[in-house]
């Protein structure tokens, strides 16, 4: 019965959204927007896939038929309160640095016996198809919720991966010279209506950060920061980049860093 | 016909430019008036090394490509020859290991020509020497059409400003290679005085045929702009349309007439309706 009611109110806000979207001029845009997502903060739809990851995590699945209570996702097997707050970070068992996506895939291939390939193939919902890990995902970020970002930056490795990130995130390549720098370094930069976060703006960058996973109006479903990474990439002409992969985990790492201090809320709205 | 394109049809009998001879124009003219626009593919061109794989060139240099990733243990993927620090190296070597097995028409997009290679590293701010290299570079490496430069239609012009799609790749979302690209410049530009919901990565073009005329000096500027911009602004973060083959010459000058045409929406500045009276406020047009 309570589904139902979600699902009538989940309709309404989709409505709400195609409705919004059409009349919007720049300065008010950004207003307009701000104030929806404060009407939408109490009733958010992600509420739906944080239950529905909760439900997921904690029942027995895969081949092996177990849950995931024994994945460590860096505090130590089960504990899931702030370990969000901490990844991505190097962990000894994979020697590489993972973040929770990354973990995530890990443990459930471990554990629970999935198949790697087929995880990574069916990690991004489409019409057809409903994501476990986007709910996953999104449940035990919100197991941090109220908390800060705070990679601990110790291991050589992340000290490493920062570096990458931070050279991947100014790489110019593909069809369209872009690089993730050419939208996101300048302050108040728009394409088309769509602001950009500016990563040399530490308050937006810990905004930002501490609200992934969000729920996206436009695609009517959680989005996780590996779903942004194939994005931006797709977007830049650029072939798809592997769930998980360390390219995407480098990048993560850089912008959770640079958005340290950002308190965890999630899910988030977005467009 | 809408008054605009049939002016711009008058336009493309006019001004040729110098370079080109009338020969060849001519076989321009009847491809235009029998292929249809949304079915014309581009051409490969033969100098864009977007198009062709460095490592396939030449045998001895890929033999080698090859051999060395065996010995060093890291594979470049990046332009063998070049010196690439530590870091590009290690870089390179996540890049290899994230991106699967891809076909080589993809695998390409990765690989980063010199001027790529040069601005990430100059974070987009060269030196005076690697902006005169770069300028005489890029300079090389524009084509122009075979039938002249002739302002285009600026009705297709607008539809192709708009367009976002196209070049998308991969197994998740890709784009339907047979569709005409667009050039989405209404991403990045505000273009018209009356349409304030462009994006603001680049200057605002609004108006910006006024004052610059037809002539074959001003098609001849803002074509190159288009094909490679940074002929003339090194580390431009606009893309190298033309270069890369995004974009086909004819759909430039499509483009270009968009910009320039005088009747285009770009260059009308008037306001759309009467200022409403008592508000004390002239109508806001953006220029």
């Amino acid at each position: 019965m309570r589904a139902y009611f979600l699902l009538i109110l989940l309709a309404f806000f989709s409505v709400g959204a195609v409705l919004a979207q059409p009349v919007l001029v720049p300065e008010e845009g950004v207003d307009s927007i701000a104030e929806y997502r404060r009407m939408l903060r109490e009733s958010n739809p992600g509420e739906l896939w944080v239950a529905r990851g909760e439900r997921l995590y904690h029942q027995p699945r895969g081949p092996n038929q177990v849950s995931l209570d024994a994945c460590d996702l860096g505090l130590g097997p089960g504990v899931l309160e702030g370990a969000f707050a901490a990844l991505p970070r190097y962990f000894e068992d994979v020697a590489r640095v993972q973040d929770l996506e990354s973990r995530l895939v890990y443990c459930m291939v471990t554990l629970q016996g999935f198949d790697r390939d087929h995880l990574a193939e069916q990690a991004f919902s489409t019409g057809e198809q409903e994501s476990d890990l986007e709910a996953l995902t999104v449940y035990v970020a919100s197991r941090s919720n109220g908390m800060a970002l705070s990679v601990q930056m110790e291991h050589p490795r992340e000290l490493e991966m920062y570096r990458i990130g931070e050279g991947l995130f100014h790489r110019r390549s593909g069809p369209l010279d872009l690089s993730c720098a050419t939208c996101h370094t300048t302050e108040g930069r728009r394409i088309r209506l769509q602001g950009l976060m500016n990563i040399n703006d530490d308050l937006q960058v810990r905004e930002v950060m501490g609200s992934w996973p969000t729920y996206r109006v436009s695609q009517g479903t959680v989005r996780t920061l590996q779903h942004r990474m194939w994005d931006c990439h797709w977007q830049m002409r650029l072939p798809d980049v592997d769930y998980g992969s360390d390219a995407t985990v480098a990048l993560i790492l850089f912008l959770t860093e640079q958005g340290r201090g950002g308190i965890i809320d999630v899910p988030s709205i977005r467009r | 016909m809408s008054p605009v394109s049939a002016a711009s049809r008058l336009l493309k009998k006019s001004p040729v430019d110098a370079r080109q001879g009338g020969k060849r124009r001519k076989s321009a003219v009847y491809m235009r008036v029998h292929e249809p626009r949304s079915l014309r593919r581009f051409e490969p061109l033969s100098n864009a090394a977007w198009r062709r794989p460095r490592l396939f060139q030449q045998p001895a240099r890929s033999l080698l490509c090859l051999v060395l990733p065996l010995l060093v243990g890291v594979v470049p993927m990046a332009a063998e020859a070049r010196d690439l620090n530590a870091l590009e190296r290690q870089m390179e070597a996540v890049i290899q290991d994230s991106w699967g097995d891809l076909p080589s028409h993809e695998a390409r997009r990765l690989v980063q020509d010199e001027t790529q290679l040069e601005c990430s590293r100059a974070r987009n701010r060269p030196g005076e020497g690697l902006q005169a290299q770069i300028l005489a570079r890029e300079r090389a490496r524009i084509r122009y059409p075979q039938g002249g430069l002739v302002l285009g239609d600026p009705v297709v012009g607008e539809q192709l400003v708009r367009s976002g799609y196209g070049g998308r790749v991969g197994q998740r979302r890709p784009d339907d290679p047979a569709r005409a690209n667009g050039g989405n410049c209404h991403a990045c530009h505000l273009l018209e005085p009356r349409d304030d919901t462009g994006g603001n990565l680049g200057p605002s073009l609004a108006g910006y045929g006024l004052g610059r005329g037809t002539e074959p000096s001003a098609i001849r500027h803002l074509y190159e702009r288009i094909y490679n911009p940074q002929s003339l602004n090194p580390c431009s973060e606009m893309p190298r349309f033309g270069y890369h083959g995004f974009l086909t010459p004819e759909q430039i000058l499509d483009i270009a007439a968009y910009l320039l045409h005088p009747e285009s929406p770009v260059n009308r500045t008037e306001p759309l309706r009467e200022a409403p009276v008592d508000t004390g406020r002239s109508p806001s047009v953006q220029r």
